[in-house]
């Protein structure tokens, strides 16, 4: 299996990398604040479960808690804005920082253990942050949640527009990230540790080493997800990083195609766009989402970037063939 | 004071001990973590309030009807999450339990709505007092029906085919199934007495807390407490319930309530830390 050598790479990068930034971009044409919110809000998953996926998809390591590394990055983006200085790029900055911090203390004892036993702390860890975010009202404003000042860009008040152009420019980081993670050294090993551990080792790989920055990645990823979303919604509170949104995180990639570069991408847009459309039925969203998580796993484990994938694939191999 | 904590704890502490061994028994039987078990308690919990509560059975059938619909529900989890990826990746079992649960969490509350009960009392909550310490009937049921439970789990284990079978299975898959032993049956049966464990652990804390689809987060204390015993050892999921409800108490009591469950993940990181095999657990060695 490949991964992180996306089937779609193998076209000229410049044109794919073109129609990335086109479109998205394409939304600040949109006249409506709401659809603008939506893209944003794609754009936001996209990141974080683009954050998942190099820990997951790439390396083997499940997070069933990503919910808490964004938590992190937004109640510090928001404190940072609030109390410090009000500038959006540094108030993400640290909040990405914050979380790979927390993200290294947890990964430096459970990542040399079974690799069952990162998926039970990150589950307690999601668990914890949020429990932290109900109780240390003085600081997160507990279960009521915490209004953002509104963040501002060399000491000018960001506009929605401006907000968008750092959420693109935050995506296409992220995206470029993973491209290069996949395509280099580190992401070979990445992919031996998630193929075989002791065959990893056996090879040189030093796998605790190369499991933290997989997952350090991923957390500050998250961070960045979490900042982003405290800058453009104005507003954080505990609900936004309950177990079902990592849940979600790791359905996006699962149905968009693990260890898949597009997959965290396609699977952010559909599981984005889709509670929006069935908003009159928002009481079996979270019914919905688990039937997709377990439908994708059993009957089609590779996602849907496979369908797009096997049909680049398939019509190159029908053109080599004549 | 130190004693009267202790015995508070006994109560919290078998519910952990009970869901601490579903997951432990499902993780050396099958290879796998349930993320599913706190659900399964929480629909003990929620079955048994129904056949109590609402379809005036009395106790002990709604109890027992309840455990073996959870039993039963165990060995469906195993048919739909477990066998179909029994060859898949590990994070693709585990994933599948993720799924399951949510979709059982989020039925539950489709179904019976977010609505939060209580379970009637069925025994006393008001205090019996003896050597100076202060207990319930309550609390005391609790206990001896987990002490019940865990008597005749061990009898099961050593003493029947079935619990030869898990043995055998636990050890060495292939090589039980060279023996004779169904290893997809016994899996089975694995899982549904996971989820009987689970829905004894559901309808005994139900009385302590209040019911809402989203108790099953308890389970993550199950998890804990398995961790805390090593993950492999039986005994030490039971050691392993106990101890975490007790130094949860001692924290609620000496340093912060609120911010318990948060100190007990901390101490978690540093039993990983120190001691990953826990109490009574051997290292997890995986061999080519």
């Amino acid at each position: 299996m490949k991964a992180g050598v996306d089937t779609v790479a193998s076209s000229p990068r410049w044109l794919a990398g073109a129609a990335i930034v086109l479109a998205t971009l394409s939304p600040l044409l949109l006249g409506s604040d709401y659809l603008r919110f939506v893209a944003v809000l794609i754009l936001i998953n996209a990141i974080a479960a683009t954050g998942v996926n190099l820990s997951m998809g790439y390396c083997g390591l499940v997070s069933v808690g990503h919910a808490g590394f964004l938590a992190i990055g937004a109640y510090v983006a928001a404190f940072v804005v609030n109390h410090v200085s009000g500038n959006a790029v540094l108030a993400i900055f640290a909040g990405a920082l914050a979380a790979g911090l927390v993200g290294v203390v947890i990964g430096l004892p459970t990542l040399r253990l079974n690799p069952l036993y990162i998926a039970m702390v990150t589950f307690g860890f999601g668990q914890a942050t949020n429990l932290v975010a109900v109780n240390w009202i003085d600081v997160t404003g507990g279960p009521n949640g915490l209004a953002v000042n509104a963040p501002t860009i060399l000491g000018v008040e960001a506009s929605n527009t401006t907000l968008y152009l750092i959420a693109v420019a935050l995506f296409l980081g992220s995206l470029w990230v993973a491209y290069c993670t996949g395509q280099s050294r580190l992401g070979r090993a990445f992919l031996a540790i998630k193929e075989s551990e002791i065959a990893a080792r056996s090879m040189g790989i030093t796998v605790e080493r190369y499991k933290m920055i997989a997952f350090a990645i991923s957390s500050i990823m998250g961070g960045v997800a979490g900042g982003l979303y405290a800058m453009v919604s104005g507003y954080v509170n505990p609900d936004a990083f309950v177990f079902q949104v990592s849940v979600l995180l790791v359905t996006m990639c699962v149905a968009g195609g693990l260890g898949r570069l597009s997959g965290p991408i396609i699977g952010a847009a559909i599981l984005t766009i889709l509670p929006e459309l069935l908003r009159p039925f928002a009481e079996y969203k979270e019914l919905f989402s688990g039937v997709i998580l377990l439908g994708f796993l059993i009957l089609m484990p590779r996602g849907l970037a496979s369908l797009v994938g096997g049909w680049i694939a398939a019509s190159q191999i029908k053109r080599r063939a004549v | 004071m130190i004693g009267q904590i202790a015995l508070n704890s006994l109560a919290l502490g078998s519910i952990y001990a009970l869901t601490a061994l579903g997951f432990v028994i499902i993780f050396r039987a099958s290879d796998v973590v349930n993320f599913a078990q706190g659900e399964m308690m929480m629909l003990g919990a929620m079955i048994g309030l129904l056949l109590y509560r609402d379809l005036h059975l009395g106790y002990a059938v709604a109890f027992v009807l309840s455990v073996v619909i959870c039993m039963a529900g165990g060995a469906v989890v195993e048919r739909i999450a477990f066998r179909p990826l029994m060859n898949a990746p590990h994070f693709t079992i585990l994933l599948s339990t993720v799924a399951i649960g949510q979709i059982i969490r989020s039925g539950v509350r489709i179904v019976f709505g977010q609505e939060v009960s209580s379970f009637p009392g069925v025994w006393s909550a008001d205090p019996i007092s003896f050597l100076g310490l202060r207990t319930t009937a309550l609390n005391l049921a609790i206990v001896a029906v987990t002490i019940g439970t865990l008597l005749v789990f061990v009898m099961v284990f050593s003493w029947t085919r079935i619990g030869w079978a898990m043995k055998a299975t636990a050890q060495n898959r292939r090589g039980a199934a060279i023996v004779g032993v169904s290893v997809s049956r016994t899996n089975a049966q694995v899982w549904a007495m996971a989820g009987g464990l689970a829905a004894i652990a559901g309808i005994l804390l139900a009385p302590l807390i209040i019911i809402t689809p989203d108790m099953g987060v308890i389970g993550n204390k199950g998890f804990i407490a398995a961790i805390l015993g090593g993950f492999t050892s039986l005994p030490g999921a039971v050691l392993g319930g106990f101890a975490l409800a007790l130094t949860e108490n001692l924290i609620g009591v000496y340093i912060s309530s609120a911010f318990k469950d948060v100190i007990v993940f901390v101490l978690l990181i540093l039993v990983l830390l120190v001691r990953p095999s826990g109490l009574l657990g051997r290292q997890i060695v995986k061999r080519v």
